[in-house]
């Protein structure tokens, strides 16, 4: 019975997929997992959030919300090998088609192994959540790890209301479960965009120019690219004199991240891209302008690996 | 407010839980608040929508209620829960009763409490003076005028239609606090009736179980919540009502006989209530209680005659004459199923209190009582068109029985698997109507127009007639005989399994249907797009409901709207004779002053606009001919 349960529930919310993103589009998949944590109440608000919210942010957090209630239930009463399961699931396999099996079915496997050992979910979907899949050796050596310090940890308590406190706030951002991981500092200083004047300049190094400033600017926003190996702090250039450090464009992305040595920008100026455990931050940065400025001159760090640019994304 | 409602939220864990249950209410508490917080956060981070911070907050204060509740219900026991239920409820009642005053006091809410100043200020009930320095009062409605068949006194008095018990009262909380202060005592009252409702459950065998898990469900949901904040004689009346009945049942009359007698002063209607329980009261030759019965029957009428010069005030005796059966069929569904004003949307809690009829012999002796006693003044109210209960909040009418259908919830609810199954649904639903009624006191009135709340809501946002599918009686439609029939259907074969999965597939297809076009365009509704023109009858219309509803529309104004292609019956009126463009076709309509028909026939279907090339018209709608 609760398979057709599940595949009604899965029929309901294929029926009420009003929208594009790789969340929505999971909802029979959420649908099911809902059953599966056996709280198929939470149908109802979920079939009503997707169909009701428009604004995409706000669907995808209470579509999330909805997701951390159940499973803060599911983690009280469903077996914690199903739990994990399902939020690793939940966590890392949205959207599908980014999924490179093989390496999500180590972190899978780990998790289970973790949890299977602490006798409880929330450890476990933690470090599935934190967890690299590039490089896979990486994900091997930590869950094997894991697996063996929880062996230590047992007596730990790995249940409880905190624990499912904590499950149901991982699982709540789900739908950016990547910039969770990945850039957990844009929680602290949220990156924030204001009018743009776009100039999409890429300089190499060595390289000088001079932009006129547009009236009202206050900003320049800069980024790097083949700069993810550059340590934090690194000079990329000089802006009317005065030192700049950019961060990788793309350095959140998952396959780059662990191999990446920039940090997240001090005033972030970068977009929330994709969706799961595929949504990054670009890593765009803002430098303010002397004020009344009406040129700026830009020179890039001669010292900067042969393919490195620093791109002039905008004025502000 | 925001420290008040933090405060009670605070203090409500120590209410009801000890020792290692208490840590862990606190313990909820404080993980809401802090995933409140990064939600807030988070919501800056991923740049949504700005969200209303009332309605956040409001959000965050009925999800802490909810937590509590469903904790609750997970307990294990509970001492003295009439007193701990109580106490949460004046706790709760006093933080949302400065949340309905965000909004004037409305439909007879600004009557009582004229009333009521009157009696503090002249101590008399001649509202005459009031009247005249109308923008003194503390009403906050300049634009109030006497209603229509107030009675009138010889010298020209001109009093109030409503009974003078209600004002009475109030005027010692008004005369210390002013408006707070009188509706504090309605509030007052709410919790003498959550107190004598546990009270009444314990005594008629209901588990302490089923009375946590459904007792803050009653408190905190509609329409105890929201007229325990109000003015209306409803709350009190069921406190009266509960321990009349109480009263009855233990034979005891220094219970029954003041329940009694107050119930039958603050409403003459509610003197059919006191009819049928009289004689379960008076048993064997006791001659004193024959007496005080007898006694409390007839002073509410004497009252009425001295102020009004006849003994059943605005009403008449013909209303208790019955009429034809169709107005009881709609006035009985419509009160269980109708999504404005029935319990299934208003209260579906006490849906189960409906179901548990079909249970008679295994419900409670008190259920039973109340249920007989009830009989005289719901078969009355049937037929009469405002069995809706007009501009008030939902479910005015029968708020004096909220306490039987509780009695009859909790029985069904401990006998049936299925109605334990159908509680998830209902507290959610329930939470959602609290949130929606603090959140916009405003809305708890409507037009009673065919629409409600949410079938507005969605139509406005989707442009497509959602209000089709909820079924309505004022202005019946195709979902209400399906409703119907499903309710009869339900209440014969009460068992049904995965609950919230039907629910579920239910909500998908009334999304899925709601998007598509009806086959009645009704043109005052939400869905339509309105460029120019006006409602008629205006909004606030007394007795709007009796009335045709339509658009007005002149030269120049446009509306717009979902539609199948085809041939439709248009139905309007017209003083003038008028001319039309309706999906490019013009159409000329000759004068009407009585609505009339006419066939119009839509080349395509989609968005359609209609114009109003020359004249004017009244448009009231347009059905689809197969």
């Amino acid at each position: 019975m609760s398979v057709v349960a599940a595949i009604a529930a899965a029929v309901a919310c294929a029926a009420s997929v009003q929208f594009g993103t790789p969340v929505d589009r999971a909802l029979p998949f959420l649908g099911v997992v809902l059953v599966a944590l056996d709280a198929p109440l939470a149908l109802l608000p979920l079939i009503v959030v997707e169909n009701v919210i428009v604004d995409e942010p706000t669907r995808l957090l209470a579509i999330g919300i909805v997701m951390a209630a159940a499973f803060v239930r599911g983690e009280r009463t469903s077996r914690p090998l199903v739990v994990t399961l399902l939020a690793v699931l939940v966590l890392r396999w949205i959207p599908f088609h980014h999924v490179v099996l093989w390496r999500e079915l180590i972190i899978l496997a780990g998790a289970l192994g973790v949890a299977y050992v602490m006798n409880g979910a929330t450890l476990a979907v933690l470090l599935a959540l934190f967890s690299p899949a590039w490089p896979a050796k990486v994900a091997v050596m930590l869950f094997v790890v894991a697996v063996l310090a929880a062996f230590g940890l047992r007596r730990v308590k790995s249940s409880g209301g905190m624990a499912a406190a904590l499950l149901g706030a991982v699982i709540a951002f789900f739908p950016w479960s990547g910039v969770m991981a990945r850039g957990w500092t844009a929680f602290v200083r949220p990156p924030w965009q204001g009018t743009r004047h776009e100039v999409r300049y890429a300089l190499p190094p060595g390289t000088t120019m001079t932009l006129d400033v547009p009236e009202h600017a206050s900003a320049l926003i800069v980024s790097g690219a083949n700069m993810q190996r550059l340590p934090c702090g690194t000079v990329a250039g000089w802006i009317d004199g005065r030192p700049v450090t950019a961060a990788d464009w793309g350095f959140m992305r998952r396959e780059q991240f662990f191999a990446a040595r920039n940090c997240y920008p001090r005033d972030p100026a970068g977009r929330i891209r994709d969706y799961g455990w595929s949504s990054w931050i670009d890593g765009a940065g803002r430098v303010l302008l002397p004020s009344g400025a009406k040129s700026v001159r830009i020179a890039v760090n001669p010292q900067l690996p042969k393919n490195a640019l620093l791109q002039i994304e905008a004025f502000e | 407010m925001i420290v008040a409602a933090a405060l009670v939220l605070l203090a409500l864990p120590f209410v009801f839980f000890r020792g290692d249950a208490l840590v862990r209410a606190l313990r909820n508490e404080a993980a809401l608040y802090a995933f409140a917080v990064a939600v807030w956060v988070f919501t800056r981070t991923v740049a949504a929508q700005a969200f209303d911070p009332y309605i956040a907050i409001v959000l965050i204060f009925v999800t802490q209620l909810a937590l509590i509740a469903l904790q609750l219900s997970t307990t294990q026991q509970l001492n003295n829960p009439a007193t701990r239920f109580a106490l949460a409820a004046a706790l709760i009642y006093a933080v949302v009763l400065p949340a309905q005053l965000r909004s004037v006091i409305d439909g007879d809410e600004p009557y009582y409490l004229l009333a009521t100043e009157s009696l503090v200020h002249d101590h008399d009930l001649d509202l005459t003076n009031q009247y005249r320095d109308i923008a003194r009062s503390d009403t906050g409605r300049p634009d109030l005028v006497p209603q229509q068949g107030d009675p009138t006194g010889p010298h020209g008095e001109q009093y109030s239609r409503h009974e003078p018990f209600l004002p009475l009262l109030m005027a010692p909380g008004y005369a210390l606090f002013g408006v707070p202060g009188a509706i504090a005592t309605i509030a007052l009252f709410g919790v003498l009736l959550v107190r004598s409702l546990v009270r009444w459950l314990e005594d008629e065998g209901i588990s302490d179980a089923t009375i946590r898990a459904l007792m803050p469900l009653i408190i905190f949901g509609p329409p105890v919540l929201f007229y325990s904040v109000r003015i209306w004689p409803e709350v009190p009346a069921a406190f009266c009502f509960v321990e009349a009945v109480r009263g009855v049942r233990q034979q005891r009359g220094q219970r029954w006989i003041p329940a009694l007698f107050a119930l039958v002063m603050l409403k003459l209607r509610f003197v059919l209530i006191g009819v049928m329980l009289v004689p379960f009261a008076v048993r064997g030759r006791n001659r004193l209680a024959a007496g005080c019965a007898l006694a409390i029957l007839v002073l509410p009428l004497v009252v009425v005659w001295r102020i009004s010069g006849s003994a059943t005030n605005v009403h008449s005796w013909h209303e208790l004459v019955p009429v034809a059966p169709l107005p009881y069929v709609k006035g009985l569904f419509g009160l269980i199923l109708d999504g404005a004003a029935g319990i299934a949307f208003q209260a579906p809690l006490y849906l189960l209190g409906i179901f548990a009829l079909a249970r008679w012999k295994s419900m409670p002796e008190g259920f039973r009582l109340g249920a007989i006693a009830s009989l005289i003044y719901v078969v009355t109210l049937l037929p009469r068109a405002e069995w809706h209960g007009g501009w008030s909040p939902p479910l005015r009418y029968i708020v004096v029985f909220i306490p039987l259908l509780a009695l009859g919830a909790a029985a069904l609810y401990e006998q049936s698997r299925a109605a334990r199954a159908w509680i998830g649904p209902i507290a959610i639903w329930t939470f959602g109507l609290t949130v929606f009624g603090i959140a916009q006191p405003w809305s708890l009135f409507h037009i009673a127009n065919g629409e409600n709340a949410i079938g507005e809501s969605l139509s406005t946002l989707f442009h497509t007639d959602f209000s089709r599918l909820f079924p309505s009686y004022i202005r019946p439609n195709f979902a209400a005989i399906v409703a119907a029939v499903v309710l009869v259907i339900v209440f014969f074969l009460p068992r049904i399994r995965h609950a919230e999965i039907i629910a579920a597939v239910a909500l998908a297809l009334f999304f899925h249907f709601g998007r598509l076009p009806g086959n009645r365009i009704e043109f005052e509704d939400a869905h339509v797009i309105h460029r120019g023109g006006e409602l008629y009858p205006y909004q606030y219309q007394v007795a709007r409901f009796l009335y045709r509803g339509g658009w007005l529309m002149k030269r120049g104004d446009s509306l717009s709207f979902l539609a199948k292609r085809g041939p439709y019956v248009l139905f309007y009126a017209s003083t003038e004779p008028a001319t039309i463009d309706l999906g490019g076709r013009v159409f000329h309509l000759d004068k009407a002053p009585n609505y009339t028909m006419t066939l119009v026939d839509l080349p395509a279907g989609g968005q359609v606009t209609l114009r109003c090339v020359d004249g004017s018209i009244n448009l009231d709608r347009m059905d689809r001919r197969d």
